[in-house]
Parts: structure tokens; sequence; C-alpha cells
């Protein structure tokens, strides 16, 4: 019998083999997160997953904080603004023009890349770090801003390089699903708070998640406007109307039923290239002015 | 549960192959039909009773049909024929009826056996293999269309006298083999699929996101051919699956994608594409109109019907309609006209498949007319309709997809399958496609199964 002629089986079923003994050692500890359990998918699969996303079976383990010392810190904090007794006035939104986005800076996900391509009045004047699929957490962790003849660099680094004043973020949509409300916001007001030790007079605007179409929403367990609305909702207390603002970008974009206005969506997800003009224009009536 | 499920790959293929060949090559045509009825209930369980109605309906008329009757003939092909209707229309009037599941490949060789039947070119008619034949999960969701002689010709079901039978070490080696061949298949297949349809489809997405009146013209036309890769990287990549896992049940290989991008001439590309469903109209429809022998007028009148039949038989809206009369106008100038110009025709004819056939695509694509219209315009702009066109945004979308395009510009072409056929036993060929089955594997299991996980905004 020549083994040649039956190679691709016996290699398939070794290391088909082997991954699942692996997978099945190794997810109890590292890949609890990426198992949707063996009666779904094959005992190797919570192991690819995880691999995929840098989790090797070598890889250290991240420490989890202690719960109990998360709760002191969250009452630290809680208690920090009682301190407080100077009231401040609110700023308040006011009807700016193109050159207020003169040294601004857009962070976001697709939905921001589609606002970088397709409104050049913002385009020309701001400054754009938006990528496919980004997450408020590739933000807070992540290197991944192309540099011209580097390695990739944290968002923090690139604000660190240019002078700005005015920070818009949106991100969300692809965080649905993943990790808790609380998680969530905390990942946001660390960004916050990393940006504003770098320029601490910069106005921060939150961009609201943007909502999905009705048929999106009715058709999709994760991505619908019930999980956004959520998400949306989990950044309410990181607003001071002073350095922080929230732009709630679905008052101009949605149908009147709190989803995405179809006629504006090729996809139920994204604006259609030629629909960038209401966000554009929500931005304008929403500046703020010291 | 489809062929690039995981559980699939690893748990239901595997466990089927094991208890397949364990068993006596007598009772492996049971176990093909046990098998896929099971894989049919996992599939669309509410439409079983159809495909089982439907097949016992079918050896009642079988017995008929093969003492020559006639009118039993013309029944079960009215029968088989209108139970495809029924759904068909059913779907297009919106009754809340859904289709079930490969009703329409299953009812293709439904006609196919009664009609080979009553031609004698199917001997004996046998309850066991006619409904292997029908319901055969390689084939039951979206075809190959065998014809029965597939069936017979399986080497697996052949029972050796016993004075004539192989050693069981002969015996192993023999199913080694046919499963190493087929797994070969199912590997490139799968690949395609996974790796350059998927992600292709994705390219396509994008496109529509965007919106058709905002995408500018070198964009308009690499939609039109990244979606043109996405059908037949999707389609020949599911051809090759199902043909491995016949392969590996001891039928024999069943080639659906002749290259057909290699094709001299439209009228040839569809002698190419989808191979099986194209003999099938030529041999149930065509030749039995009359085909080319009763003069040019009868001959446009029965290509009219085949291309209509096959317009509708893809879709009940009018863009398939619209897609199938612009290549029936194609094959018709080919034929009639340019056919008289060899030299000529030798060019144009390469012409024709490579920029109106992935055209002709873009019709199959977009349903909406008024959409259909508005990539018209993009593609050829006669007239500027754009609205908000970024005329960089090619620039924007290459970066992320140029590896899979370039994978399928690669993989048209003719020279890489023929060096693979000769070098398929190489051991440096084996070591790729293992290379390829588990990148496969790994894209899958991260998009769990779906193109559009990959699809992150």
């Amino acid at each position: 019998m020549k083994i040649k002629s039956y190679l691709l089986i016996i290699l398939i079923v070794i290391s088909a083999v082997g991954l699942s003994v692996c997978s099945y050692i190794y997810t109890p500890a590292k890949y609890q997160e990426y198992s949707v359990g063996v009666d779904k998918e094959p005992v190797m699969a919570p192991m690819l997953k995880g691999a995929s996303a840098g989790v090797f079976p070598w890889s250290p383990v991240e420490k989890q904080e202690d719960p109990q010392s998360l709760a002191k810190k969250d009452k630290v904090a809680e208690t920090k603004p009682e301190a407080k007794i100077e009231v401040v006035e609110p700023k308040s939104f006011t009807k700016v023009d193109d050159s207020y986005f003169d040294d601004a800076v857009f962070i976001g996900d697709s939905r921001m890349v589609g606002l970088s391509q397709y409104c050049p009045e913002i385009d020309s004047r701001a400054t754009f770090f938006a990528k496919k699929s980004l997450t408020i957490y590739n933000l807070q962790k992540d290197a991944w801003i192309d540099v011209e003849n580097g390695p990739k660099e944290t968002i923090f680094d690139a604000l660190s390089k240019i002078s700005f004043s005015k920070v818009y973020i949106m991100v969300g949509i692809n965080e649905i699903g993943r990790g808790t409300n609380e998680g969530y916001r905390d990942a946001y007001a660390d960004v916050i708070k990393r940006i504003l030790e770098i320029q601490p007079d910069a106005l921060i605007f939150i961009n609201s998640t943007m909502h999905v179409t009705k048929e999106k929403s009715d058709g999709d367990e994760l991505y619908n406007n019930g999980n956004i609305n959520v998400r949306n909702a989990a950044l309410f207390d990181l607003i001071d109307n002073q350095h922080i603002f929230y732009l709630n970008v679905n008052d101009m974009l949605d149908d009147g039923e709190g989803n995405l206005d179809e006629s504006l969506s090729g996809d139920g997800v994204h604006l259609k290239g030629s629909c960038y003009e209401p966000w554009h224009q929500y931005l304008l009536f929403n500046g703020v002015v010291d | 549960m489809t062929f690039s499920d995981l559980n699939f790959i690893f748990r239901a293929m595997p466990l089927f192959l094991i208890i397949y060949y364990v068993f006596s090559a007598k009772l492996r045509p049971w176990l093909l039909v046990v098998a896929s009825l099971a894989f049919y209930v996992v599939n669309d369980w509410k439409f079983v009773a159809i495909l089982v109605g439907a097949t016992i309906v079918n050896f009642g008329f079988a017995k008929l049909v093969s003492k020559k009757k006639k009118v039993a003939l013309a029944g079960i092909v009215i029968f088989n024929a209108g139970l495809l209707s029924f759904f068909k229309v059913a779907g297009r009037l919106k009754l809340g009826i859904a289709f079930p599941l490969g009703l329409s490949f299953y009812i293709f060789k439904m006609i196919s056996y009664q009609v080979d039947l009553y031609r004698e070119q199917i001997k004996t008619v046998s309850f066991r293999d006619m409904s292997a034949y029908f319901i055969m999960f390689p084939q039951i969701l979206s075809g190959p269309i065998s014809r029965y002689s597939y069936i017979e010709d399986n080497s697996a079901w052949v029972v050796a006298p016993k004075e004539e039978r192989p050693s069981k070490g002969q015996r192993l080696q023999t199913v080694l083999a046919s499963v190493e061949d087929g797994l070969k298949y199912f590997v490139i297949g799968l690949f395609m699929k996974v790796m350059i349809a998927d992600h292709l489809a994705v390219l396509w997405s994008d496109i529509k996101t965007i919106g058709y009146e905002s995408i500018s013209t070198p964009l308009a036309w690499l939609g039109a051919y990244a979606y043109s890769m996405n059908l037949y990287f999707d389609f020949w990549g599911y051809s090759l699956m199902a043909a491995g896992i016949g392969v590996m049940l001891g039928f024999p290989f069943i080639e659906n994608f002749i290259q057909p991008y290699a094709a001299n001439s439209v009228s040839d590309f569809y002698r190419r594409w989808h191979a099986t469903l194209g003999s099938w109209f030529r041999d149930y429809i065509y030749i039995p109109l009359g085909g080319s022998k009763k003069g040019t007028g009868r001959t446009i009148f029965n290509l009219l019907v085949v291309w209509l039949i096959t317009g509708l038989w893809h879709g009940m809206t009018l863009n398939f309609i619209l897609w199938a009369m612009v290549i029936l106008v194609i094959i018709l100038v080919e034929k009639f006209i340019l056919s008289k110009w060899d030299k000529a025709f030798k060019i144009i004819g390469h012409i024709n498949v490579w920029v109106l056939i992935p055209c002709t695509w873009v019709i199959f694509a977009i349903h909406s007319v008024r959409k259909l219209g508005t990539y018209g315009l993009r593609l050829f702009p006669v007239i500027n309709n754009g609205i908000a066109v970024n005329q960089n945004d090619i620039l924007y979308l290459l970066p992320s997809y140029w590896p899979y395009l370039l994978m399928g510009i690669i993989l048209v072409i003719p020279f890489v399958q023929t060096l693979y056929r000769k070098h398929k036993e190489n051991i440096l060929v084996t070591l790729v496609l293992f290379v390829m089955f588990w990148i496969s594997i790994i894209s899958l299991a991260n998009s769990a199964g779906n193109p559009f996980m990959y699809l992150r905004f």
C-alpha cells in the first residue's frame, strides 16, 4: 500500500485529531469565549476561532481584574463627583460652517469610513482615523493605524502627533453581542480619558451608533435597533456637556419609528454614498463654540 | 447543513463514509437513500413528504412508462413539470408557500429518468436505484443534474461473484483510493467556495452598500467581474464538492463546469457552464422540439423556448427573462451572422465571453429593473446618472479584495486545471491541497458558514 496514494486522507485525519485534542484540552482555559458548545460545532472549532484572533495555546492568559477591586474602583469613581461643588453651565449646540472641521478628527468604523469617502466637505478639512470593523476595544488596545514605512500605531500615538481640538467618534455596531454594556461604556470612558490626556481642551462628540433599517432590525437577532439603543443609552453618563457631548445622529436619519430610513441605505446598515448629507448637516447644526 | 458546514465535514461525512463502506455493496444504495433522507430532513424537514411522494408517484408511472405507454409518459412529465411550476408560481405570487429544497433539481432528474426509460436507455425499473438517483444527498441541494447512468456506473455497488472477489486488503485500497480522489475534488471546491466566492460576495455587497447611483464606472466594471467570479466559483466550487462526495462513494466524476471562460462563443460558453443543466435542456426540450434540423425559423423558435424556460427556471422576475433574452439574442447573432466570418468570429466570440457575459451576469444579479438601469448607466455612462460619485472608490476597495480577485483570475486560466490534472498525484500538490483545506476550515470556523459574517461594519 503506497502511503503517497492516501496522503491527503492521512494528513487531514491526523491534523484534525490533533487539533481536536488540543482544543479539548485548552478550551476551558483559553477558548471558552469562542465556544458555542460541542453539540453545535466540532471540538476543534473554538481553537481555530481563537487562533484567528491571536489566542494560541501558548499565549499568556490575560489576568481578569478581581470583581471586588473593580467594585471598589467604581465606588471611588462614584464618590468623586460628590466632592465637586462647582456648578458649571452646560455648553449649548450652535450652527457652524465647514471650517469648523478644520481642526477636527473623526474616528470610527465603516460608517465613518463612508463619511470620509462620500462627504468631501468634511473629508477635505478634517483628519479621519476610520476602519471597517473597528470597535471601541480596538480603539482602546490595538495598534491599527497604518504608518508609512513603519509598524502600525495606536490612535493615541497618532493623535499625539497632530493638533486637534474636536474629536468625533462613531463606533458601536461591531461590538453588539460582544462584552457587556458596562464593559462597552468603560472602554468608551477610557478612550475619552486618554484622548483628553493628550489634548485636555478638546471637545469630544460621541456620535450615537447609527440605527439599522426596519427590515434589517426585524430580521437580525444581533444587529437590531433594540440592542443599538441599549448600547447608546449606556454612554449617557459620560456626557458632561463641557468637554464631552452626545450627538444623536439617529434624530436626522431615522424614519420616524426609530429605524434607519430605508431610502438612505442599500444594505440596511450603512448610508448609501449619496445619503451622507443629512449627517453632514446635523454636524453643522450641532457645533459647540466657546 | 450544507457541504461547507463544519459539522458535515468533520462529523456527518466521515461517519457516513465509515458506515457506507463497512456494509456490503448490496446495502450501500439503501444506505445512501436513508442518509439522503436524513440529510434532507435536517435541511428542510417540512418538504420531505413532497420528495418522498414525488418519488413514489414516479415509481408508479415508471412501471407503465417502461412498457412504452406514451400516455403514462405524458402524464408523469405533466405531473413533474406541474409540481415545479406550482411552487415557482406560488413563490412569485407570494402565497406564503416556501419553495422545497432542491425541487428544481430532483424534478429535472425525474423527467430525465422517465424519458430515458421510455427511450429504453434505462433497461429495468428498480425502486432502490431510482430513489437513490432522485434523492442522493450529494446532488439534492443544487445538482449537478446527473443522468441515471451515473447510478449504474457506481463501482462500489458492484457485487462481484464470490470467486472473483478481491481480498480485504485490496478492497481497502480501492476504497481509500476513491476517498482520496474524491477528497481532492472536495478540497478544491471548498477552497473555491469559501476563499474566493464568499469573499467576492462581500465585494458585491459593498457595491450595493454604496448604492449603484454612487459608484464610479471603473467600480461598476470591477463589480461586474467580481460578481461573475463570485457566481462561477460559488457554483463550480459547490459542483466540485458534490462531485467529490460522489467519487468518495464510488460514483464516476461528474463535470459541471468545463472551463467556460475558455469558450470561443456564448453558445460554447453555455455548453460548458452548468453543463449538466445545458445538456438536460438540449436532450429533453431542444432536440424533441426539432433542434436545428427544421429550418431557421423553427431553430429560432426552439431556442426561444429553451431560453425562456431557462430564464423562468432561474427566477420568476423580469430580470431573469431579460437575462435569458439577451443571451438568446447574442447566440442568434453568433449563429446566424457572426459565424459567416470565421476569422472575425474567433476574436469576437472570445470578446463576447469576456465582456458580454459579465454584463449579462449583472442583469442576473439585480432583480429591480430600475436599479438595473442605474447600474447599466454606470457601466456605460452615456448619460451621467451618478450622484455623489467618489472617483477613487475602486482604490478603496481593491486593497481588501485583490488577493481573492487574483486567485479567481488564476483559477479561470485553463492551464491551471490542466496542470493540476497532470500532477494531481504529486506530493507537493497534495501538500498544497492540505494547506488549502485548513485555510478554508479556519475561514469557515470564523464565519460559521455564513459568508456575510466577513461583512463586519
